[in-house]
This record gives structure tokens, sequence and C-alpha cells, in this order.
């Protein structure tokens, strides 16, 4: 009975230890948010996927290398889509006035090609938006829904996935936080 | 719409009189508890009954206002407009109430109060016992937690923005499946049905009556606790299998882990407590069990609903994860400081005489069951581990859980052919011989059976064997127990955990089987063109398209060989955006057939990309589930009440505690 009363009070201590560890580490732990979805391919390079742009022209994305990309899936039916646009036209107008700032690019998610125009044309947006006809692009990234936001670095690795509605100073901080252009330095 | 306007107010009334009744409830019963200690006259104790009742009445009268407001369209509550909304069918709209976090937390209190007033209501005349008393005081204040997350951070009758007069309907996912009426709630069931015996655990600890009277008067309760929790994980798996898409029923998510960790604590506690009642052994760590049982709830509850941890279960998230966190933290300090004051009332007066024993099966059952608990729960915080000490990000996904899920898992198998056949105390040889004889031999004929139909692997052939083993050790002591007491050898507990048994072998054999022997590929169907795969042939006859004012869906109709339609769709959500494939299944008691659709899908070109996956044994399952389901209940039922002399015995226990439970 006395070793196992000894052994009892050795252990206390270290379960009691263990338990408040446990406490603090999740007291610290920080909200990740609906925003902030995972994917295998964070901290891989990008997929290889090419496609043609609404506008005219060719789109590459191993050929964006040295810039921030960040890919928007759209459509223009979807209603968190039609939500975020007035912050995706901030964000790229705040992107424009740096130095180094991230392309945007819209990547068009089962629409047809006048149906975005249309929304572009009533609710601002110059970017490129891109084709994706038979959903290459978006089965590439493994996009689960409309919209879903996708943050490229000048290397080519995905660094950000999120899924949703996204605001503009959350997308042009995180970008800086990763080591992207920062406002009010260099220019 | 003039009633519609008044179940905010309502609401919100009913969670503020539920608040001040469940804290005079608590007041009430531990004034009534510390009387009865002080040998007085427990007055105070006939209060108890009304308290507990006005907090009933008030939870009930909360969840009537949102579904009222739900059901009425109320737009002018937030809640509404989130997760209403004009074009919802009726049933979806009824359970929209617990789609969300603020709706299930109004689902949790009401399943709380519900048990806070069956527990007064069973005891009613003994309010004026210390040990119930203090148990309902626990409920009590447990209950006053809820009702204030629900009152305060966690409100569901806060008012919206005015002039709204529609809303996008709860996530698509929870309107899509009739299992949406039954999963959550039933879940809910089994998360707060644990809380009595929680808070008798916490009662025999603070009135030091730790001897085995308060899990006598809590083994019912327990067992439905775990039963409800047992059917809420496997309708779960089931709901996740029917609409997810991709297949499987288990993906170790966070919130499947939630829930997962309480059932494997309580599964060992089932265990353990046995050998208390037989020999007054493990006190503390029955307590500890049941003590961690409850906190893994509300720790759950913490990970999955505060957004720390990513879950496709990202239904609902808000800020109360720090009253949560508190509250879990609370649990834990009370329970061990608890148990600290107590040690030395808790040591068991005997010992483990030989660990070919039962009591020492239950131990090493213990053993198994913690240690996967530990395993769990090391993989689902450890991205948070992680996080705070490298403020990095990762994430533990399946391949660590069946690495290490899958030895525990052989393990219990084996431990389950043994186990049910070993006598208290002690067991010779040739008793062993001569009782595992048939069950080895049905894990032989097991072997052989999957050899000849084509299994291969060292796992699935080790569960196959094992699991035809234990099966036959359960079935045996089926038939031995029926053979000497007729139909009364199905009911009681250790007849009908025998039977609980049988079904958890059979999801053990059906989830290898499905996990090993999957075959899967895509196709790309042509109409009229047959293609075949996995010796089944499909073809694409058409499509069909449907449309409603919240969805338009697009199904592929597909014949499989050559009998009957499935219809894998994708249905798009306009509100949200949001595409959902729906699979569509061909269930036969050997395999099934399960079909998606994959997008994009072009109607006019007449091709199709179907997902087939073919996969062995699925519905034993939800045969075994239900036979889980049917072992709880029969084990509920009281067994034979004198032991026979000719039954092993050990050393004696009080026999007339059993007519409390009676």
């Amino acid at each position: 009975m006395s070793v196992r009363t000894t052994t009892a009070r050795r252990l206390a201590p270290v379960v009691g230890l263990v338990l408040v560890a446990f406490f603090v580490v999740l007291a610290v732990s920080k909200p990740r948010g609906e925003a902030n979805v995972s994917s295998p391919l964070i901290g891989n390079p990008a997929p290889a996927v090419r496609s043609t742009v609404i506008n005219g022209g060719d789109f590459d994305l191993a050929r964006r290398k040295g810039s921030w990309v960040v890919l928007n899936f759209f459509n223009s039916t979807c209603v968190p889509c039609r939500n975020e646009h007035p912050e995706l036209v901030k964000f790229a107008e705040q992107q424009a006035s740096l130095v180094g700032g991230a392309e945007l690019f819209t990547v068009v998610n089962d629409d047809s090609d006048e149906a975005v125009t249309a929304f572009f044309d009533k609710n601002g947006g110059e970017w490129n938006k891109v084709r994706d006809p038979d959903g290459t692009i978006a089965v590439a990234f493994g996009v689960a829904k409309v919209p879903e936001t996708w943050v490229i670095d000048p290397s080519g690795f995905v660094r950000m996935r999120v899924a949703g509605e996204i605001t503009a100073p959350l997308l042009s901080s995180r970008i800086a936080a990763m080591g992207g252009p920062v406002e009010g330095v260099g220019s | 719409m003039l009633a519609g306007g008044l179940s905010g107010p309502l609401g919100r009334g009913a969670l503020l009189v539920g608040v001040v009744a469940a804290a005079f409830g608590a007041v009430a019963a531990i004034t009534a508890a510390r009387e009865s200690g002080r040998g007085e006259d427990a007055r105070t104790a006939r209060l108890i009954p009304r308290f507990v009742g006005l907090a009933f009445l008030a939870s009930l009268g909360s969840m009537v206002a949102m579904e009222w407001a739900m059901i009425t369209r109320d737009f002018s509550l937030q809640y509404v407009q989130d997760h209403g909304s004009r074009s919802t069918p009726a049933l979806y709209n009824f359970t929209a109430v617990w789609s969300a976090l603020e709706g299930s937390i109004l689902l949790w209190i009401f399943a709380l109060a519900l048990s806070a007033a069956l527990v007064v209501w069973r005891y009613r005349r003994r309010l004026d016992d210390q040990l119930i008393a203090w148990a309902v005081a626990v409920i009590c204040i447990v209950m006053v937690f809820f009702f204030v997350l629900s009152f305060g951070p966690a409100n569901p009758f806060a008012e919206g923005a005015p002039g709204v007069t529609d809303g996008p309907g709860p996530n698509p996912l929870l309107q899509n499946h009739i299992l949406v009426v039954f999963h959550p709630p039933i879940l809910y069931l089994g998360y707060v049905g644990f809380t009595v015996p929680f808070a008798f655990a916490i009662a025999a600890l603070v009135t030091g009556r730790v001897g085995e009277g308060w899990l006598i008067e809590t083994r019912r309760w327990t067992l439905f606790a775990w039963g409800f929790l047992t059917i809420g994980i496997i309708l779960g798996g089931w709901w996740s299998y029917e609409v997810l898409g991709w297949s499987g029923v288990w993906a170790w998510d966070p919130v499947e882990n939630a829930s997962f960790l309480p059932w494997l604590t309580g599964t060992a506690y089932i265990h353990s407590v046995l050998v208390q009642e037989r020999r007054g052994m493990l006190r503390v760590w029955n307590l500890s069990l049941l003590l961690a049982t409850f906190s893994l709830t509300i720790l759950g509850t913490f990970l999955t609903r505060s957004g720390v941890l990513n879950s496709v279960h990202a239904f609902s998230e808000s800020d109360i994860g720090t009253y949560l966190l508190a509250f879990f933290g609370v649990i834990v300090l009370v329970s061990l400081v608890l148990i600290g004051w107590r040690g030395d009332e808790l040591r068991s007066p005997g010992a483990i005489d030989s660990p070919v024993s039962r009591e020492g099966a239950f131990l090493a059952n213990n053993v198994l069951f913690s240690v996967f608990a530990f395993v769990v729960l090391l993989g689902t915080v450890f991205p948070l581990i992680i996080e705070a000490l490298q403020d990095r990000q990762i994430s533990v996904a399946e391949p660590f859980f069946d690495r290490l899920s899958t030895p525990i898992g052989i393990a219990m198998l084996a431990l389950m052919c043994i186990a049910p056949v070993l006598p208290w105390r002690k067991a010779s040889t040739e008793l062993l011989r001569d009782r595992l004889f048939w069950p080895a031999w049905c894990g032989i004929g097991a072997l052989v059976i999957s050899i000849a139909v084509g299994a291969d692997g060292l796992t699935p052939l080790l569960a196959f064997g094992l699991g035809g083993f234990s099966g036959g050790a359960a079935l045996r002591q089926v038939v031995l127990a029926t053979r000497r007491q007729g139909w009364r050898g199905l009911v009681g507990r250790a007849n009908g955990g025998m039977i609980v048994h049988l079904g958890v072998i059979l999801i053990a054999v059906a989830l290898t089987a499905s996990n090993a022997f999957t075959h899967s590929q895509e196709l790309r169907l042509r109409q009229g063109v047959p293609a075949s795969f996995a010796g089944h042939t499909f073809e694409l006859v058409g499509f069909r398209e449907e449309k409603d004012d919240r969805s338009t869906a697009v199904k592929a109709l597909v014949v499989v060989d050559g009998e009957k339609a499935y219809a894998p769709a994708i249905t798009k959500f306009l509100n949200m955006g949001m595409n959902i494939g729906t699979p569509s299944v061909k269930s036969t008691w050997r395999y099934d057939i399960y079909l998606t659709l994959e997008p994009p899908v072009k109607k006019d070109s007449g091709e199709a990309r179907i997902k087939v996956f073919v996969k062995p044994l699925i519905m034993w399952l939800w045969i075994g589930g239900g036979l889980m389901a049917v072992g709880t209940v029969l084990a509920a039922f009281p067994g034979r009440r004198r032991r026979r002399p000719t039954d092993p015995t050990s050393a004696p226990i009080d026999l007339s505690r059993d007519e409390v439970t009676a």
C-alpha cells in the first residue's frame, strides 16, 4: 500500500503539469476562422495550368513566376462571389499602387463569357478573367466551391487558400505577412 | 405575422427564466444536501422539483420559440436570417434550428434539462439523500452554464438587421438527407447523458460515499448515454456515406474525434465498472474515466466550435470558445481536487490475483481503450501543440490515425476472443482450452472462408480470423445463457453485452473489408455505350434536371448491371454558390456499388464522368450498428437477480444493493 501511495504522490504533480500545459496550449491557440482552409498543395509548386483569357490572350500560370499571383474562382450567379466583388476591386487597386503588387486573376467557374463580361462591366474590375471551360483549373487546385481564393508566391509555390468570402485587408495583410508587397514600403 | 415577431422576446425570456431556475435549483439542492448532512430535516429538498421543472419548461419554451420563428420565417432574428429561407422544405426548415451553433446549444440545453427532470422524477422520494441532492446540484450547475452560454455569447434570439425578407437557408449539406433529423439529437442525448453519471461521481466524491452505491445508481444512465452516443456516431458515419460522396464513413475529422473520445473512455468505463462492482477495485480509475468522459464532451465541443481546428463540420463557429475552455478547466480542476482530497478513502480493498482472469481482461481492455483515446486526442490536438511551440500550421490526417488504430483494433478483437470466457479471479489452462475450443474453430473457419473468397494481406486476414474467433466467443456465451435460462439469456448486462460485442465485430470486419478491398475508378460514360468495371456493367441512359426555388439538380441516370437506373446528382444551391454532389448507392448484403457524378456536367455532350466505388460488406456496418443498439437495450433490462451456485463467483458483493435499481 505504501509503495502505491508514494507512486501516486510522485505521479500527481506530473499529471497536473501535463494538464496545465495542455490547458495553456488550448488557451493560446488562435481561431483559424472558416477562411483559411488547408490543402495538400500549400507549400508545394502550383499546378501548371494553362488556358485563355476572355478578352483575348493566353494564360499560363508557370509564366507568372516573379510576381505574387492571386486566383479567384468565380461564378457570376453565386451570391457570395457577388458579395465579395467590391473587396476584390479594392484589393486590386491597393496592389496596383504597390511596387511588385500581386496580380489578380478571376478564374471563371462553370459560367459563360457573356455573363462574366456583363457582370464585370456593371461592377468594375479590370483584371484578366481566365476561362476554365471544363473545370481543369478548378480540379487541379481542388476547389470545393466558389468563391475560393488562392495565393501563389513569386517562386510559383501555393501559399494560401481561402474558402468563402474574402476581404481586401485580410488578403493584403496575409500576402504582406508572407513576405509580399507591403503598403508604404518601396513606393 | 403578429406572433412571428414575438418569438425573439419570448425565447430570450425563457432562457433568462432557465438561468434563474437552474441557479435556484443548484442552491436548493446544495442547501438540502447540507441540511441532511447535519442530520436536519431537509425541507429545502421539496423545492428542487419546482426549480428543475421550471428550468425544463424554460428550455422547452426556448426550443419551441426557435422552432416557431423558423417555421413562421421570422426574419427579424439574426439566426433565421442566416439559416432560414422561404424556399427550405418544411422538414429541413424544422431541422434548421440545430443546423448551426446557437441553435444546437438550444438543443443541448433541452436534452440536459430533460435529463435533469428525469433524474429528479426518478429520485423524487430521495431528494433529501445527500448523494442525490449533490448530484442534482451538479446537473443544475452544468445547466446554468449552458443557459448562460445561450443567453449571452451564443444568443440564438439576437435581432438581425431590419428589412430582411429572406435568407440562404441551412448549409446545403444539412438539407438533403433525412438523417439530419436523427443524427444530431441522438448524438446530443449521448453527450448530455454523460452529465448524469458525472454528477453522481462528483456527488460521491463530495459526500465521501465513494463505495459502489453511486455506481449502481447510474448504471443504466451510463448505458443509455453510451448507447445514444454509439448510435449517434454510427448514424453520423451513415450520413457521411450517403451524403458526402467520398464513399467513406469516417475521416478522423476533429468533430468525429470529438465524439469518439468520450465514446472510448465511456466504453472503457462500462467495462471496468464491472470490476469495481464485483471486486471493489479500480475505484479511482473508474471515477477518472467518468470525469474524463464528461470533460471530453466539453473539450470536444470547445475544439470544434471555437474554430481552433478546421473541420468538415464547420457549420458554426463563434467566440464561445473561451467560455467552453474555462468550463473545461473548472471541471478538470474540480475533479482532480476532489479525487486528491478523497484519495485515501478510494484505496481499493483487493488486488488482481491473476492476469488471466475476467478482471485482468477488463484491465487489458481499459489499457487498450485509454491508449486509443490518448492517440486520438494527441492526433486531434497535435496541430495546436505544434502551432503553440513552433508557430506553424500542420495537419494530422488519416495516415497517422489509420496506422495507430489498426494495431489497437486488432488487439481489441484479440481480447474479445478470450475475455468473454474468462472466469473471475483465475483461469486454468484446461478451462481455457475447453471454453475456447469452438470459438477458435469459428476463427479458423472465418479465415478459411476469407482466403477462399480471395482476401489477402496480413491485417485483413488477421482481422477476419480474429473476428470469427471473437464472434464465436460471444455467440458461445449467448448460446449457453439462452440454453440455461431461455429468453432471459438474452437480457442483462453480460448477455446484452455479448450482443453488443457481435455488433462491434460485424463493424470491425465490415470496416476492414471496405477499407482494404474497395475498387474504384472514374468512368467516362457515353450515352448508350455500356462500360464495365470490377465485374459490373454501367450504362448512361440519360440525364434528368430538377429545379426548385433553392437549387437546380442534374442527375445522371446510370443503369447498373442492366437492372435498375441509379441517379448520382450534382445540386447547385443558388443562394450559397455551392455545388453539392449526391451519390447514389446500390446496396446488397455482399457489396455496395457507390456512384458519384463528377463535375463539370455537360448534358448536351451525352457524356458523363462517373466515379464508381465497389465496396464490400458495407451493409454489415449498419447491421452491426443496429445490433449494438439492440444489445444495449437488452443489457439495460434487469438480468437474473440471484446467482446460481454453479456460476463463477468471487469476492462477496452486497446483493441487497441490487434492489435499489429494481
